[in-house]
């Protein structure tokens, strides 16, 4: 079992490098990476260079940006750009191969469809962790290099949290693309999903997205609530989409 | 001897349409078996029935004394009536990924590449192969892991003539390895290398028979005699004499084509030839059974009842 998950992983992996998924995951994080503190630096100089000439009469104060900026447009751009790439990149995993007739090949070898599930989850969790590793570590840089360095153990966090975010994204994702007949109703699917676990997030705590505004405020010690409980929801999320993917494959008829 | 594969009842409705009616078939072991049927009868269904990719409604599949879709996985190889791939891979990339799927330690990859003629084409892109090629190519890919029992769906149907011939070829090679189970809608390519025949009509089994038995017991007594046009008057004149001996039923000449239904096969097969000794002949053939003629006539209420032979 263990091996074929590996096997099935590195075929996994290798799809992703070679029809150039990874490396516009990769190149898209970087870039807000390394792109947040330098918006967060030059946005007060725009807004005031916009407003020159404008409103004479009126003076604008705008306080000197600091590294809360920075981080605040991090947690802004990945969390943004993070889910619309863990969408795009997972809703058509499944489908697509059942689609394409693919499924229907491997298949009929010993593939277990859990293993296929699992490896396909697995793939997307090694992809986005790396990108949204180095995108984190291209930002922390340019935040020293700008600002000041921020405490390196509360900037994990923060990190380690959106992570756990976009992975429950991947998993509602996959299991959309797990569900869905073609590949524009498991596209259909997913949308509908995520919107339901973003609007969770405005009625209650325990949505996963709080899990964004506690990153942030462990790592500017804004000294907000922690969320204990959104991260065990996110958790289980994750795990019961995953799983429930497993099951509803195993018994689907393949065409 | 237990059969290779053993059908009970099987049985499949996809809501309202019933596509297996449930029938019976049992293929012996190390035979050809071709699995005859028109559009729509069944024959896709069946197959992925018996890989476990779609599960019967009732009825069970057997293979090599392993129940479908109990667990355990039978020893076969599938080659799906499409084959699609992953385009990115290269044609050796998708052979070693299957062989490590079977976990084999030393996989036939160059061999198999070899039997199916691909050879020169294993550093491709698969997204870059022609229909031909991934026929081929899922030909081997159901190979590789040396199963007992290889399901074909319509291996030869969407190739060229060329191809037809290069395919039944490769599998009439396979004869004695395992056992081969393909199917078709087309009865002169399972008449080519077939050892038994089943046909399937409307998801039932409307007959079981070893190929020699039921081509002769539907072989149409019709034969075709083409000449050169300098020819075509004294043709014409052999038809009438035809028709005088009482040695056959019809005779409908077509210019230089003459096609004659016998009374009697045998005595017209030894007698009208001879006849033709001096003429400029440019064909003489028998015209085997056609599908067609084989349904007419099981579908004939003066016939037998469906029947499966030894
Ligand atoms: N997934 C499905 N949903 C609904 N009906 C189906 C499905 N698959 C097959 N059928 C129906 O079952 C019947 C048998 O189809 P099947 O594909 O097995 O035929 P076939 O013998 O393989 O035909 P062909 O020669 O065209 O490939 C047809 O009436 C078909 O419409
Ligand atoms: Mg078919």
């Amino acid at each position: 079992m263990m091996r074929i998950f590996g096997v099935q992983l590195r075929k996994e992996i290798t799809e992703l490098w070679r029809t150039r998924k990874l490396i516009i995951v990769l190149v898209v994080l970087i870039a807000f990476g390394l792109m947040s503190p330098i918006l967060a630096k030059i946005t007060p100089d725009l807004l005031e260079s916009m407003g020159e000439g404008q409103m004479e009469g009126i003076i604008i104060t705008i306080p000197e940006p600091t590294q809360k900026d920075a981080i605040d447009q991090l947690v802004r751009n990945v969390s943004q750009f993070g889910l619309l790439l863990a969408v795009l990149m997972s809703f058509g995993t499944v489908v697509g191969e059942r689609e394409r007739g693919q499924a229907a090949l491997v298949f009929a070898h010993p593939l277990p469809r859990e293993v296929f599930v699992a490896a396909k989850f697995a793939a997307q969790a090694i992809m986005f962790a790396a990108g949204l590793a180095l995108g984190a570590l291209g930002a922390y840089i340019y935040t020293v290099i700008l600002f000041d360095a921020p405490p390196a153990g509360r900037y994990l966090a923060l990190t380690g949290l959106i992570y756990v975010w976009l992975l429950s994204l991947i998993a509602l994702s996959l299991l959309a693309s797990t569900l869905g007949r073609s590949m524009g109703s498991a596209g259909g699917l997913a949308f509908v999903l995520i919107v339901a676990l973003l609007l969770a997030g405005s009625f209650t705590n325990l949505a996963p997205g709080a899990l964004l505004e506690w990153g942030r405020s462990i790592a500017i010690k804004a000294g907000s609530p922690a969320r204990w409980g959104a991260l065990a929801v996110t958790v289980v999320v994750t795990a019961l989409a995953v799983g429930a993917s497993c099951i509803i494959l195993r018994r689907q008829e393949i065409d | 001897m237990t059969p290779a594969i053993e059908i009970r009842n099987l049985t499949k409705r996809f809501g309202t349409v019933t596509a297996l009616a449930g029938f019976d078939l049992s293929v012996p072991r190390g035979s050809i078996f071709g699995f005859l049927g028109p559009n729509g009868a069944g024959k896709t269904t069946t197959l992925r029935i018996m890989t476990g990719l779609a599960r019967a409604t009732a009825g069970s599949v057997t293979i090599e004394g392993v129940e479908v879709g109990r667990g355990a996985r039978p020893p076969i190889g599938y080659l799906p009536d499409t084959p699609s791939f992953y385009s990115w891979m290269t044609a050796r990339e998708f052979l070693t990924y299957i062989a490590r799927l079977h976990e084999l330690s030393d996989p036939p990859i160059d061999a198999t590449l070899e039997r199916v003629g691909l050879a020169n084409a294993n550093k491709k892109r698969v997204g870059g192969f022609s229909r031909g090629m991934k026929q081929r190519l899922g030909l081997a890919q159901a190979l590789l892991p040396q199963p007992r029992v290889l399901l074909l769906d319509e291996p030869v149907s969407a190739l060229d003539p060329a191809g037809r011939k290069a395919m039944l070829d490769i599998m009439g090679d396979l004869r004695g390895e395992m056992t081969i189970f393909f199917s078709t809608h087309i009865l002169n390519d399972a008449e080519r290398i077939c050892d038994e025949i089943g046909i399937i009509d409307q998801g039932r089994l409307v007959i079981q028979a070893r190929r020699d038995d039921l081509l002769a017991r539907f072989a149409r007594p019709v034969f075709e005699i083409e000449v050169a046009p300098d020819d075509a008057p004294q043709l014409a004149a052999l038809a009438e004499r035809l028709e005088t001996t009482g040695l056959i039923e019809r005779a409908a000449l077509d210019g230089v084509r003459l096609r004659v239904t016998a009374r009697d096969l045998d005595r017209a097969r030894r007698e009208v030839l001879p006849m033709l000794a001096d003429r400029s002949l440019v064909r003489f053939e028998m015209l085997g059974a056609t599908l067609e003629d084989i349904f007419l006539n099981l579908t004939d209420p003066a016939n037998s009842r469906p029947e499966v032979a030894s």
